[in-house]
């Protein structure tokens, strides 16, 4: 089918949405990677963003800008990493993934179009990175804990985003 | 020969190494299939779409379940 080069990948970074916001703010471009009928329901809202489903993203990929930070997302992660990491094989440095997604964004309150109702995450779940019926946290997230608002663990929250120096989650 | 089935585990991938066994043996071909499921490294082959079969350095086949014949012509 065609020749393979396999690359050794680096962990993705990985992003809260309460960082994304901020990386939003100044001047990122968000990229949901979720399928048309789940966008339709509910979408992200209040920055600039394009759909690229997960379905057409090996079609599309081309589309992603390599000149600005580029945050992938979806409903809660799994699916927008597969995507970052497709994107790093294919060279892309400023690319991360919001983990989790749009459930922990409307969590939070920040601007949506459609319906809050629409999404499937536990909002029980208090844990940063994890909580959602999509995926077990990755080991790097895993011991990330962060309460609203709570800055103390800041630096520990959402894997890649230690660098991030606002407060977390 | 060295086989490599990347997906996450999920019955198409395991019916896609269960084929590659099946017909490795009806043939005779000595095959070794290495199941790839942690999702960074199958992206590293650059594959999206699982289950894929990786053959001496090509990805050879993504996206379903390949075919009896297919897998044949790969061992051939």
């Amino acid at each position: 089918m065609s020749d393979v080069v396999q690359k050794d990948l680096a962990e993705a970074r990985e992003v809260c949405p309460t960082t994304s916001q901020r990386l939003l703010k100044e001047g990122a471009l968000l990229v949901d990677v979720r399928e048309p009928d789940e966008v339709a329901q509910v979408g992200f809202a209040g920055c600039e963003v394009v759909n690229i489903p997960l379905s057409q993203f090996e079609d599309r990929w081309q589309e992603v800008p390599r000149d600005r930070d580029v945050i992938l997302a979806c409903a809660a992660g799994v699916r927008s990493l597969k995507a970052t990491y497709f994107l790093m094989y294919q060279g892309y440095t400023r690319v991360m993934n919001m983990k989790p997604g749009i459930d922990r964004w409307v969590q939070r309150g920040f601007p949506i179009t459609g319906s809050a109702e629409a999404v499937g995450g536990s909002a029980a779940a208090s844990s940063c990175c994890g909580g959602t019926a999509e995926a077990k946290p990755p080991p790097a997230a895993a011991a990330c804990v962060c309460g609203d608002g709570d800055v103390t663990t800041a630096s520990a929250c959402c894997g890649g985003a230690a660098q991030s120096k606002s407060s977390c989650c | 020969m060295e086989i490599k089935v990347l997906g996450p585990g999920c019955a198409k991938c395991k019916a896609t190494a269960d084929l590659i066994t099946r017909v490795a043996a009806e043939t005779g071909k000595p095959v070794t299939i290495e199941k790839i499921e942690d999702m960074r490294q199958i992206v590293s082959f650059g594959v999206m779409t699982t289950p894929a079969v990786v053959m001496g350095g090509k990805v050879v086949h993504k996206g379903s379940v390949p075919s009896h014949d297919q897998v044949l012509s790969w061992l051939n």
